[in-house]
């Protein structure tokens, strides 16, 4: 019954609605003679309608390109921001050597977790290292995995480059 | 002429409108609707809801604000009244084609059945093309553009469905720019009259003006203000200067 009650509604709200205004235009259209005032009114008419669209349309165009750009640039300042964290965070755990408990094990997402911490306590004081449970790293790693799901491939590109200098950095501190 | 030979003509003239498929403005129809087919399984609207409404409907601003009010909740009635208030515009259009495509012969059921596949880009398309169609050939040539451009739609609606999520958001940038640019330069290299020239000029001017003056009612008021505005400065700035008024007309006339 709900299907047919949609077809109803595009016959009725659909079909009639727009078609109601075209058989209009056949019935004025046909009393217009070629060459005509009237003619040359509804010509003006209809140009101005479709331009004022058309010119609407690349309005739009634009604001969405602006918000697509103010997105990516939105989200590499937020990499970047838990990216410095990351490093911050990843030097004081291997100073602290507490880095052994969670290196053999997701240390990805464990990492993750830390940043994501950081990253929403920006202003909090850094020194207090967290110790999470595999629950809680479980948890978060599927938030996170739809977090940076959404991200671009672009920003993607960011993310696994600084990751790889990252690596390269704990290594260094490492030795 | 002979029926018969004429009949050929017919069917020739249809042909070429149903060669229309492969213009500019056609294919990118066809990404639109590509996208639309998304919209729709995104909004909760079947594969078989989606190609009806696409029949149904054809003009693709409509059937968007269909989909969006169906699935606010709104009743039948809201529906029917956002729906009728976006398509106002299809009159003015649809009556500024008759003229150019009716022969004295062409009955009126005709038209009637016609209109139903003008939309913007068939009447940008048909504006821009009519002046290379005889007068004889102008409504079979309509009609092969406009029943061929539904019916691949409607057929593209029903296999993309499900098949494409949606594009790179600088793909579909791309693609939908191109919308614009195409009208843009159709109507004003093929407007004939300098009141069409004037009617472009407040158009797009008056256009994005009056969405952040009157958000809702611009387009109407662009349109009917703007043209009639358009129709004034031509009639009585620009013709009156001018000794011969409408230059094309009577060539017309003569099939």
């Amino acid at each position: 019954m709900a299907d047919y009650g949609l077809y109803l509604v595009i016959i009725v709200a659909g079909w009639l609605a727009t078609d109601m205004w075209r058989w209009l235009g056949v019935i004025a259209g046909n009393r217009l003679q070629e060459g005509s005032e009237a003619l040359a009114w509804v010509r003006a008419v209809a140009t101005a309608l479709v331009m004022a669209v058309t010119a609407k349309l690349i309005e739009q165009l634009k604001n969405e390109r602006q918000a697509i750009e103010d997105k990516s640039k939105m989200g590499l300042e937020r990499i970047s921001l838990i990216v410095q964290a990351w490093r911050n965070r990843t030097k004081r755990l291997i100073e602290d050597r507490s880095v052994q408990w969670w290196s053999n094990w997701g240390k990805h997402t464990a990492e993750l977790q830390l940043l994501r911490v950081d990253a929403e306590n920006p202003q909090k004081d850094d020194d207090d290292c967290y110790m999470l449970t595999k629950e809680d790293f479980t948890a978060v790693k599927d938030e996170l995995a739809d977090d940076f799901v959404t991200l671009a491939d672009e920003q993607l590109a960011v993310v696994r480059h600084l990751v790889a200098q990252l690596d390269d950095d704990r290594l260094d501190n490492q030795i | 002429m002979s029926s018969v030979s004429s009949d050929l003509s017919q069917t020739r003239w249809f042909l070429a409108g149903m060669r229309g498929l492969f213009s500019l403005p056609a294919i990118i129809l066809m990404v639109s609707f590509v996208g639309f087919s998304a919209f729709a399984l995104e909004s909760g609207i079947s594969r078989s809801e989606a190609m009806f409404m696409t029949a149904m409907v054809w003009a693709l601003p409509a059937k968007m604000i269909l989909i969006g009010t169906v699935t606010s909740g709104a009743n039948l009635l809201a529906v029917f009244l956002a729906v009728s208030l976006s398509s106002i515009r299809l009159m003015p259009m649809v009556a500024s084609l008759v003229p150019e495509m009716r022969t004295s012969r062409t009955p009126t059921w005709l038209l009637l059945v016609l209109s139903h596949f003008v939309a913007i880009t068939a009447w940008v398309f048909a504006m821009g093309r009519f002046k290379d169609v005889p007068r004889e050939g102008r409504v079979a040539f309509f009609a092969g553009f406009g029943i061929t451009l539904v019916t691949v739609n409607t057929a593209l609606v029903g296999v993309c469905y499900g098949l494409v999520a949606a594009f790179p958001p600088v793909v579909a940038a791309v693609l939908f720019f191109l919308t614009p640019v195409y009208f843009i330069a159709s109507i004003w290299a093929t407007g004939r009259q300098s009141v069409v020239k004037i009617a472009f000029v407040i158009g797009v001017v008056s256009g994005p003006l009056l969405a952040l003056l009157v958000p809702g009612f611009d387009i109407l008021i662009a349109g009917l203000g703007g043209g009639t505005l358009a129709y004034l400065i031509d009639r009585y700035l620009v013709r009156s200067e001018k000794p011969v008024p409408i230059p094309d007309a009577a060539t017309e006339e003569v099939i």
